[in-house]
């Protein structure tokens, strides 16, 4: 059986090799009738084929300023033009945005505004009384350039009003404590308004009354006395409003007790923004019969 | 089982086996004689001159130039300071200036050589039987006019016959362009190079 079985296995091996040679024969047959002439040419674009093509470059905008032209409006920020080179000269960017940053490097951006080729645009003042500007010149969809950033700080302190009393006014004692108990509400004897781009930090008053006595917040005491040292001021009240750059001063203390008697009054106000920008405003005013 | 004469044939046998022997021996020497004889003949030879063999040519020429061993060089198909949305187009002319017909292959490449290299950013695109047209203000565009035979970089064969159709030859237009919404980092690319291998193979009848 075994003999039988070799030599089986013999008969496919010299089959197998007769194929393969068959095919290897018929392989080179065919080989040797597809060959082909052949040829190539190279073409390299452009004069110098190493800088055929170059792109061109959108330059930065200059560094912005910003300006206020009151203490409650809005910030206009100005730059100078990007230029571009390539494109055959003569082309300007497709437009700018202007972004408020968190820091002077990096940082979070938010876009304030927007322009198409105006060089400057108005935007609100930061809240916080400081804030990083800087400007993206834009060509077409997708290429951009930032210029430097301006490091802008509130430089106009707030601007505050009088509710009650006014400037000038001149009111029966009694009258004058209900006007004001009225507008300010109980517990206050003056009261007005203060407004900022930033938010307002403090506000402070000296009040003094017939030039020799000055409130304290509950009473008029002498010269020689804190409240009645020089250039001193109380704190006052401060009720923050919404949004947070409008607030309400008031000075504490009992109307009827502050307006008793026929005299002049002066009244000073000096409100602080977190900025650090101060404002202070005064009224005169007094009590008749 | 003696070494003697005891198994050892008769001399009258021997006799015959050696007689035997030379008859044949003196037969084979005749019979090779004459046969050497018999061989003998006439001979002549006729040569046939005449009827010349060549070899055909392939020869694929772009606008008349051979681009082998030394590249072309397509002047025209240039464009620097290149913007987004920016392009330019040429037409190259493929001939056939040889005796056979081919097939041809058109394979375009960009440069990729390092950071400064505006290759990476740039498109090509290829149209069988097209003219070109340019403009030279921004956004300067190179337009091939006729789109409707777009030729793939290496994929499409295209035949090409001898004689006058190969003489004439057929326009290949070549356009390479700064996309629209190429990247911000395509900005300010000093280098940049666009090459086209035009590869022909004889057609088979």
């Amino acid at each position: 059986m075994s003999r039988h079985r070799r030599n089986a296995r013999g008969r496919g091996a010299r089959r197998a090799a007769f194929v393969v040679g068959v095919v290897a024969l018929v392989l080179s047959l065919v080989s040797a009738a597809w060959a082909v002439f052949t040829d190539t040419a190279t073409v390299t674009a452009g004069p110098t084929a190493s800088a055929a093509f170059t792109s061109g470059t959108l330059n930065p905008p200059g560094t912005p300023t910003a300006a206020q032209t009151s203490a409650t409006s809005p910030l206009t920020v100005t730059w100078t033009a990007a230029s571009v080179t390539g494109g055959g000269g003569g082309v300007a960017p497709s437009g700018y945005e202007v972004f408020r940053y968190s820091a002077a490097v990096d940082g979070t951006a938010t876009s304030v505004c927007t322009t198409t080729t105006a060089l400057s645009c108005t935007t609100t003042a930061p809240a916080t009384g400081s804030g990083f500007y800087g400007v993206r010149a834009k060509l077409g969809s997708t290429w951009i350039r930032d210029s430097g950033r301006l490091t802008w700080m509130d430089a106009l302190g707030p601007t505050v009003t009088f509710t009650r009393p006014t400037a000038g006014l001149s009111l029966a004692a009694g009258l004058l404590a209900r006007a004001v108990t009225t507008d300010c509400g109980a517990g206050f004897l003056a009261c007005g308004t203060a407004s900022d781009s930033s938010t307002l930090a403090s506000a402070q008053y000296r009040f003094v009354r017939n030039s020799n006595q000055c409130w304290n917040g509950s009473a008029w005491v002498g010269i020689g006395t804190v409240a009645c040292a020089n250039n001193a001021y109380q704190a006052g009240t401060l009720t923050v409003g919404n949004p947070a750059t409008t607030s309400t001063w008031r000075v504490p203390g009992t109307a009827s007790t502050a307006y008793t008697l026929l005299t002049g009054y002066v009244l000073s106000v000096r409100v602080t923004d977190v900025a650090g920008r101060v404002t202070e405003s005064s009224i005169s005013f007094s009590t008749v019969l | 089982m003696s070494r003697g004469g005891a198994h050892r044939a008769p001399p009258e046998h021997r006799r015959g086996r050696l007689t035997r022997a030379a008859v044949a021996a003196v037969a084979a020497v005749v019979l090779l004689l004459g046969a050497q004889g018999t061989l003998s003949f006439w001979n002549d030879r006729a040569t046939v001159t005449g009827g010349q063999f060549t070899s055909g040519t392939l020869n694929l020429t772009v606008d008349n130039q051979e681009g082998n061993p030394t590249p072309y060089a397509k002047t025209s198909l240039t464009l620097t300071g290149m913007l987004p949305g920016e392009s330019v187009a040429a037409v190259v002319q493929v001939r056939n200036t040889g005796t056979v017909p081919f097939t041809w292959t058109a394979t375009a490449t960009t440069s990729n050589t390092g950071t400064a290299d505006l290759g990476p950013f740039l498109t090509v695109q290829m149209y069988l039987g097209s003219a070109a047209t340019n403009t030279t203000s921004y956004p300067r565009t190179g337009t091939c006019t006729t789109t409707t035979a777009p030729v793939g970089s290496g994929s499409t064969s295209t035949r090409l016959n001898a004689g006058t159709v190969g003489q004439t030859g057929q326009a290949l237009c070549v356009r390479v362009a700064l996309p629209s919404g190429v990247l911000n980092e395509a900005q300010g690319k000093t280098t940049g190079a666009v090459t086209l291998r035009l590869d022909a193979t004889q057609a088979l009848p």
